[in-house]
């Protein structure tokens, strides 16, 4: 089994009488990991005790193996990259600027940092926008550029915070198909988001769900959906006798123009209503499949079992 | 110019507030003020007074009579007032002349004001004589125990043989010429301008305000006294002035001798003759040694009588500036920074990881603007001082050393205390406050910076822009004064340029200390801003006053502005202080207050040390803080 990468034991971070993290244990081992959670779930505050800004109030995070507050706590900030969710850099320099200055806070000889510099933001695509004041960037452009920052040292970890929160498709795009290649080339990625599409364009290869700083799942995808044993059923055509059989099986039944979708795990006691109507009443099924379940089916299902008080890690 | 135009639209609030802070002073000033000048001090004459006659031409003989009514003379019309009694009030205005004879009793006030001219023999005032701009009176043999009289700019008053009750002085130039007269006090509260000569009179209350104390070189102190006097300088060339009358002739010939002595050694003898109504004559005397000195200059007229008057002198030194321990000191440092910078190096090279080099340039680099606007208005004291000095000069053909000293350090103690205050906050208060806020601060410690090694790469590059500033305020002050010094002053001002230095840098350090212990530990950048001018700005007020409620000078231990006051008072002069103890006017109010007085060597200690205390507790609490 692989060393965690990132391992979080019972955090718990209170501000004056709000706990914003509740015992929160977290496991990375690698690759894609998504921390999803609504606004103000307590993702910001983990991500800020793990990169040592915050002080957890109770409990301990491991990177690495090493506690981040210990005194390993600089060769584990070496070993890392962050990207915050408000670029808020230096915004009175260039690129070129951030970019040198960041390589000598890591201490890299000049001639490496140039050549550094060079590579990143060819990388993130700003070297024609290498002069110009990052106070001057679009969103899309400083994300960018927190991107080339958290690189230059090359981390083996990639810790993101919301970053393609504030930016267009076309932006965020770009963000993903560059993250996407930084995994390949064998950096872990841990990044958080309330933009539950953006995990699965990624192909994350784990997620975690927290609400109120507590943690409610963790896992893959495919886990997840074990776990939760819901799918999504997609009947055609959209015939009354359907939906009057199943409204008491399905409570919640979605219509389309020509089809029923449901989000249940009874596949099969569906499917046995479906095709009795069907002998019964001489109705052709044109469609019945079961698609698995996407993202931010989990996502709803969990934080609705959590508030339902069901489903808790 | 579009970019101008968007600028300036984005000032447009504070523009706004700007233009109401100078309308709303337009308006005090031209209301409040003007209203309660005219209150105290004029009159509208544009319209006559009720029951009033006017005189505006010709000359107007008033003899033997009694009139009721206010007197108006404008214009070049000339009274006469023989053998006669005024009960109104007399205004004189627009080169009137009035003459006031042979037992003529005024009751009222005298108001005489734009050239006019006012000769009083042998009557009496009941009211009080105020002499505004650009007026001549003379009071001869007139006995007028409780009237009192004003002087203002430019007004000439001569008193001879008269009796007054209060002579009060005011604004710029103009002589005071006081004769074998009697006056129960005689208050100089102008500029150093205006002279004043007190001869064989008896006054029992003289209250000398004028500051800086010694511009005139040495006028009325050394006439001819019926008293003597003593006060202290630090001027060592002693200028004296003085003026003679020879008793037994009036419009003749005159034959006078003077003595002086020094230390009551013989030291000069002056012979005055020729024909003059009084002599006035002057020498110099150059002191060295410090401490106390007697100068006494014996007058003997043409009868052999006598007049001697006696002043004391304590010759006051300040301490040269120690050039020698400074620049060992400041190599010291060097070497020690140096050298810490040597042992990084050499820990780095095996390993051990530290951004404070970086840190502290960066900071420097971004610091620069700052530091060239702080440089470039360093310049406007020195600008100010010597523009001051060039009037002063210009006015009263020389300016004393003691008046240099005294304007040098009031210039200073306001410069230290606006600029300090803007200097420590525009450099240090946002420094990491703001970057808490924005967030920029915990992208920042995600990189393997140390916290402490953070704070310390800003507070080494403060350290290093309050020294370059320093030097330039130096310099400024040095340059702003050393023309106007004679030679002998000149390693004087080095030594003054060399306090400025010190004491800035020990006013500035500790407030820098507050203002970086405020931004990194406070969580709201407001309190980084608003904690530093309280302590600086309110406190010393507020704290000025408990000195009262405590009966001593020891509350000023928690003014800020205490110290680097005091350390101006021991180095540079011991007039000039702003704040301090409100305790120094608690004679006024019948208190009695003990002073605090504590040698530089405590202050420096203090001041060390609370830059320390802060300086390591914002660290501790920094390391241990969260950032969000």
């Amino acid at each position: 089994m692989k060393n965690p990468i990132i391992q979080t034991f019972g955090v718990t971070k209170v501000f004056k009488d709000v706990i914003a993290v509740n015992k929160l244990d977290l496991k990375v081992t690698g690759g894609i990991y998504g921390l999803l959670g609504p606004n103000g779930a307590g993702k910001t505050t983990t991500i800020k005790m793990m990169i040592g800004s915050l002080f957890p109030t109770e409990g301990r995070i491991e990177l690495f193996g090493h506690d981040i507050h210990g005194k390993d706590k600089m060769d584990i900030q070496k070993r890392i990259g962050y990207v915050p969710e408000h670029p808020t850099y230096f915004q009175s320099m260039t690129a070129e600027k951030l970019l040198t200055y960041i390589g000598s806070v890591f201490h890299m000889p000049i001639q490496e940092t140039k050549k550094k510099i060079k590579e990143l933001l060819r990388l993130v695509d700003l070297s024609d926008a290498r002069t110009r004041i990052i106070a001057k960037y679009s969103a899309g452009m400083k994300q960018r550029i927190g991107i080339a920052q958290a690189l230059m040292n090359d981390p083996e970890l990639l810790i993101l915070d919301e970053i393609t929160s504030n930016l267009d498709p076309v932006g965020r795009n770009q963000i993903i198909e560059l993250l996407k290649n930084l995994n390949k080339e064998g950096k872990t990625i841990f990044i958080s988001t309330h933009i539950l599409p953006e995990i699965q364009k990624m192909k994350a290869d784990s997620i975690a769900i927290i609400d109120r700083g507590r943690l409610i799942m963790e896992g893959s995808i495919d886990e997840l959906n074990d776990e939760l044993k819901t799918q999504v059923i997609v009947i055609s055509p959209n015939h009354k006798l359907f939906r009057e059989a199943l409204s008491s099986v399905v409570p919640n039944i979605t219509e389309e123009v020509d089809s029923l979708i449901l989000n249940t795990d009874k596949l099969d006691e569906v499917w046995q209503i479906i095709a009795n109507i069907s002998l019964q009443n001489k109705i052709v099924i044109k469609e019945f499949r079961s698609t698995g379940i996407d993202i931010e089916q989990i996502f709803m299902k969990a934080l609705n079992s959590e508030q339902l008080g069901g489903i808790e890690k | 110019m579009n970019n101008i135009i968007q600028k300036l639209k984005k000032l447009k609030l504070p523009i706004l507030i700007l233009s109401l802070f100078i309308a709303a002073g337009f308006i005090i000033q031209y209301t409040i003020i003007n209203e309660n000048k005219s209150e105290t001090f004029s009159q509208d004459f544009s319209t006559p007074l009720q029951n009033s006659i006017t005189y505006e031409s010709g000359n107007i003989l008033i003899e033997n009579q009694t009139i009721l009514e206010d007197i108006i003379i404008k214009f070049t019309a000339s009274v006469s007032v023989v053998n006669s009694t005024l009960q109104g009030s007399i205004y004189m205005f627009n080169m009137g002349n009035l003459f006031i004879l042979q037992k003529s009793n005024i009751t009222q006030n005298l108001i005489i004001s734009d050239f006019s001219t006012l000769f009083i023999d042998n009557s009496t005032i009941g009211g009080s004589i105020e002499c505004r701009d650009t007026t001549s009176m003379e009071l001869f043999e007139c006995y007028t125990p409780t009237t009192t009289v004003w002087k203002f700019d430019y007004a000439n008053i001569i008193l001879n043989s008269s009796n007054l009750d209060t002579l009060n002085e005011f604004g710029i130039a103009g002589n005071i010429h006081v004769v074998n007269s009697k006056i129960n006090l005689v208050s100089l509260n102008g500029l150093s301008s205006s002279r004043t000569y007190i001869t064989n009179s008896n006054i029992l209350l003289l209250n000398d305000l004028v500051f800086p104390s010694n511009v005139i070189t040495g006028p009325f102190r050394f006439g001819i006294f019926t008293f003597n006097i003593s006060y202290s300088t630090s001027e060592r060339i002693i200028n004296l002035t003085w003026i003679g009358w020879d008793s037994p002739i009036i419009d003749g010939y005159l034959n006078i001798t003077f003595q002086i002595y020094f230390d009551n050694q013989f030291y000069a003898k002056i012979n005055g003759s020729g024909f003059h109504d009084q002599y006035s004559s002057s020498y110099q005397i150059e002191i060295s040694d410090p401490g106390e000195h007697n100068i006494t200059i014996v007058s003997i007229d043409s009868m052999g009588n006598k007049y001697s008057s006696t002043i004391i002198i304590e010759l006051l030194t300040y301490p040269p500036f120690q050039w020698i321990p400074f620049f060992i000191l400041i190599a010291a440092i060097t070497g020690l920074i140096a050298g810490m910078i040597i042992w990084i190096k050499r820990k780095q090279n095996r390993g051990y990881f530290s951004s404070i080099g970086t840190i502290f340039k960066t900071e420097l680099v971004a610091g620069k603007n700052k530091l060239l606007i702080f440089a470039i208005t360093s310049a406007a004291p020195g600008i100010l001082l010597s523009l001051s000095f060039w009037v002063i000069n210009h006015l009263v053909g020389s300016i004393a050393f003691d008046g240099i000293r005294d304007l040098i350090n009031m210039f200073f103690n306001i410069y230290i205390y606006y600029f300090g205050l803007i200097f420590s906050i525009s450099i240090g208060a946002g420094s990491v406050a703001n970057d808490k806020k924005n967030g920029s601060l915990s992208w920042f410690f995600s990189k393997p910076v140390r916290r402490w090694e953070f704070l310390w790469g800003k507070i080494l590059a403060f350290i290093v822009m309050i020294v370059i500033t320093m030097i330039c305020v130096s310099i400024s002050f040095t340059l702003g004064s050393i023309f106007y010094v004679d030679p002998i002053y000149i390693t004087d001002i080095l030594s003054i340029g060399g306090y400025i230095f010190l004491i800035g840098l020990i006013a500035l350090l500790p407030l820098t200390a507050i203002v970086v212990f405020c931004s990194s530990v406070f969580k709201k950048v407001g309190l980084a801003y608003f904690v530093p001018i309280l302590v600086f700005m309110a406190m010393p007020s507020l704290i000025s006053f408990l000195t009262i409620l405590a009966g001593s000078d020891w509350p000023l231990l928690f003014s800020f502005t205490y110290y680097f006051e005091q350390l101006g008072k021991v180095w540079i002069s011991n007039v000039g202080g702003l704040f301090g103890s409100i305790g120094s006017y608690g004679g006024l109010l019948g208190i009695t207050i003990t002073p605090l007085t504590l040698d530089p060597i405590t202050i420096i200690l203090i001041m060390v040390a609370l830059t320390i205390i802060f300086l390591s507790l914002a660290t501790l609490i920094f390391q241990k803080q969260d950032i969000p």
